[in-house]
């Protein structure tokens, strides 16, 4: 499926009442439909969906269609970048001449996708014993004062 | 006999009467129903009054669509007529301007009579 998703063929909107008799009728309804709904059926609404249900029902299927189609984008990015990262890891083995070619090994896991929860983890509990030492080195000069010792 | 929902964008016209209430919007469906019993848009100045008529009846369809049309034309009687045709004509689009990508009528440029 290719083009405007909104799918009202501009000869339709062109042709509405201007009164002219040199111009064409008017699309009828049933042909404006019959024309959009296609796409519509692409996107994956359903005959009732259409026809015979909310009309602004097709808003959020267009809006579904586009968020669909960035989530296709993105995972096709994300293939390029994996199958970019193989290549250079296995860049070395293509070096002509070269008497022992080693290739890196693989990513041994998958990109995160929602941020490095290992690094986060691990920063989250060097923030904890920060606050921790901070505390004890306050408490320390406190009692330190308290007995007369610099 | 009142009418509710009279913002500029709408979809729907309820009013009570007799203690019943209606519900009166289009669908795609029931739009090609009132074009099938010979609504034209492009006439609905010209022959005002069979307009009013015709897309009130149709007007019926997707939630009152057991009503004869001798009950759908009592209760047009019965209505008050102030700006009933525009109203009507605004439900009446409602199918084919949500067709429309509102992204591009956010960015048209907005106008007004004075």
């Amino acid at each position: 499926m290719d083009g405007d998703i909104t799918a009202i063929p501009s000869s339709t909107v062109e042709n509405v009442g201007d009164g002219d008799s040199d111009t064409p009728a008017p699309d009828s309804c049933r042909e404006i439909f019959d024309k959009a709904f296609p796409a519509y059926l692409a996107m994956g609404m359903t005959y009732n969906e259409f026809y015979r249900e909310d009309h602004t029902l097709v808003i959020a299927y267009r809006k579904a269609y586009k968020m669909r189609l960035e989530q296709q984008n993105q995972d096709m990015w994300q293939m390029g970048l994996y199958v970019y990262q193989a290549i250079c890891r296995a860049a070395p083995l293509l070096i002509p001449f070269n008497k022992h070619p080693q290739a890196e090994p693989y990513l041994d896991k998958p990109f995160p996708i929602f941020g490095d929860k290992e690094n986060d983890a691990d920063a989250e509990s060097k923030a904890v014993a920060d606050k921790g030492f901070a505390y004890m080195q306050s408490q320390m000069m406190i009692i330190n004062k308290k007995f007369g010792k610099e | 006999m009142e009418e509710k929902n009279t913002e500029k964008k709408i979809s729907e016209l309820r009013f009570t009467a007799d203690g019943k209430e209606y519900t009166l919007a289009f669908t795609r469906e029931t739009m090609i129903q009132t074009e099938g019993m010979g609504f034209v848009l492009a006439e609905v100045y010209e022959k005002p009054m069979t307009a009013v008529t015709q897309l009130w009846r149709g007007a019926f369809f997707a939630h009152h669509g057991t009503l004869t049309f001798a009950e759908r034309d009592a209760l047009l009687e019965r209505v008050d007529n102030h700006k009933l045709l525009d109203t009507l004509i605004d439900l009446y689009n409602a199918p084919i301007e949500s067709l429309f990508d509102e992204e591009n009528s956010k960015n048209a440029i907005k106008w007004t009579v004075t």
